[in-house]
């Protein structure tokens, strides 16, 4: 069975005079992914997500959201937090919620819905002037789930949260996840992309980098690390091994990076068997960050 | 249409600088009404209290008031720029409303802001009316034509605000080129581009709507005295009433649909 396109971009481009922020992007986001859009500052994560939301003239390009021209109607079907909290700040909460809940047809009731998730209850009649900037990242998270969307769309979410924030987001998103919606995620923090991303998209000048799912990426380096006594004999055996696709030394011991199909624990025995005494064997899994920076380099 | 009306009126009524603003516009309007009663001048057959009764006083005020249109711009100005620093017209976009639906939205409160003045107009013009009592009340307590047309003048206005604010993004920068653009600016483009057609040009066209009242002409013995005052003459009007109220309406749409032009054209940073 295809697995339904919610957002498709092809052949994207977005130019600023001289400056190319997109260059011919194509990238696809399926029903009940949680998709993470990462890159360096000024890859094209904002301009991408703003071109998607309407708020940005594509150069050229299209793109599609639920397989339809993309429009007013599909937005509604899409919660949204781009960049900084955009609220009239001499509205209280609930009437910045009751704005966008008359904006997107929902009933006023659920209002005080998302603001218990994003713990703003207390705070519902404070003018939004008067948030902590974390506050006010929260508030735009409540705006976002109004309605309870199909697709939550957040760039850089963790903006400005503290710990418990950071934790009530990633509560949040999975929960989200769980009831099957879409989410888009922007993000330069990789541990929590990692965390919540079922897939994730490298963009780097415009242009994707990798594309794929998180758990794929991150099996594609298979690392371990070893310390010998006997680095001599250990060099001689690693250069004569099938299982070995490259190692290096450093001042902490050798860093080996295996064939897919070779764990740990054969490197393990293959050593024994050639009388390879080791100190020590850390079998390291590849992290997003490291993939990441490898990547953008 | 509902929708978007809540959605102004949330975000209107509860802005300070609104409520301000059109208290600032009533105060003065009020005081330089007040001001002008307590002149004691009668020359001739021309008398100031004349002007507050029927039927001069819906004349006379709504060409006051016609001054105090340019408030009125300045408020649509500051609501309209306050969308752009605010990033709420971006967030609204974000959320589902399109660019007709953000244009629809300020139209209804131009008509709201135009609303406003036609009532401030009427209720206190029949009031001093009613107080200074002369006339035939029946036969000049309605006719109040002139109203509706201050009422074209006030939304012309506020349209052009309106487009000032979306082309320039900006309160301070919208502010000060439209009050540049009403006077010094169109004059200069009147005199060195369209000598021949400067009553057609929008601030001159839309400000002639309300003229100086006939009365003060008239008894001051015609046309020319008031004339001398640089006011613009009822009794001499360069272009006939019914071309004055079309080309009004018309740059009232024209100033809409530029708004919305713009507005579709450039992106949100």
């Amino acid at each position: 069975m295809s697995e339904e396109s919610i957002l498709k971009i092809q052949n994207l481009s977005k130019k600023y005079g001289n400056l190319r922020a997109l260059n011919n992007l194509n990238l696809n986001v399926n029903r009940g992914n949680v998709y993470g859009l990462l890159g360096p500052n000024g890859s094209g994560k904002t301009t991408t997500l703003s071109i998607a939301l309407g708020t940005l003239n594509q150069s050229a390009g299209e793109y599609f959201w639920f397989g339809e021209e993309p429009g007013s109607k599909s937005r509604l079907r899409i919660g949204s937090l781009i960049e900084s909290p955009n609220f009239y700040p001499y509205l209280t909460l609930s009437d910045n919620l009751r704005i966008v809940a008359n904006i997107k047809n929902v009933p006023f009731s659920d209002i005080n819905r998302v603001l218990g998730i994003t713990s703003l209850l207390k705070r519902k009649y404070s003018r939004f002037r008067h948030l902590s900037s974390g506050l006010k990242q929260r508030l735009a998270l409540a705006s976002a789930l109004l309605g309870n969307p199909e697709v939550l769309v957040l760039d850089e979410p963790t903006k400005s949260l503290d710990p418990e924030g950071f934790s009530d987001l990633r509560e949040i998103i999975n929960q989200q996840h769980k009831e099957g919606k879409t989410i888009i995620l922007a993000s330069h923090i990789l541990d929590e992309v990692e965390k919540v991303c079922t897939h994730v998209g490298i963009l780097k000048a415009g242009e994707l980098v990798r594309e794929g799912r998180v758990d794929e990426i991150l099996k594609k380096v298979n690392l371990i690390y070893v310390d010998t006594p006997n680095p001599d004999g250990l060099v001689r055996v690693l250069s004569s091994s099938d299982m070995v696709k490259e190692y290096k030394q450093d001042k902490d011991g050798f860093q080996i990076v295996l064939n897919d199909d070779y764990t740990a624990s054969d490197l393990n025995k293959y050593l024994f068997d050639n009388n390879i005494v080791l100190n020590r064997l850390e079998s390291k899994k590849n992290t997003l960050e490291k993939e990441f920076l490898e990547l953008i380099k | 249409m509902g929708k978007l009306l809540r959605i102004e009126a949330i975000k209107t009524f509860s802005s300070n600088t609104f409520r301000s603003l059109i208290t600032l516009h009533l105060v003065f309007f009020l005081l330089v009404i007040l001001l002008i009663s307590k002149i004691d001048i009668s020359v001739g057959v021309f008398s100031v209290d004349a002007l507050f009764q029927f039927p001069h006083v819906y004349d006379f005020f709504a060409w006051v008031s016609s001054w105090f249109n340019i408030l009125l711009a300045i408020i649509v100005i500051v609501l309209v720029s306050n969308e752009f620093r605010f990033g709420t017209f971006k967030q609204h976009i974000i959320d589902g409303l399109n660019h007709e639906q953000l244009i629809s939205g300020k139209v209804q409160v131009l008509f709201i802001v135009a609303i406003y003045g036609f009532i401030l107009v009427l209720v206190t013009s029949m009031i001093s009316g009613l107080i200074m009592g002369a006339g035939s009340l029946e036969n000049e307590l309605f006719q109040i034509d002139i109203l509706f047309v201050y009422f074209l003048q006030t939304l012309a206005y506020v349209s052009m605000g309106l487009f000032f604010a979306i082309m320039f993004r900006n309160n301070a920068l919208s502010i000060v080129s439209f009050i540049l653009y009403l006077f010094p600016g169109e004059l200069i483009i009147r005199k060195l581009l369209f000598p021949d057609y400067e009553r057609y040009l929008p601030a001159k066209l839309i400000s002639d709507l309300t003229p100086f009242p006939e009365y003060v002409s008239e008894s001051l013995g015609g046309p020319n005295s008031a004339g001398q005052m640089n006011f613009p003459m009822a009794t001499e009007p360069a272009l006939s009433q019914a071309t004055s109220l079309g080309m009004a309406g018309f740059y009232f749409v024209l100033f809409i649909g530029l708004s919305y032009w713009v507005l579709r054209k450039r992106s949100f940073s």
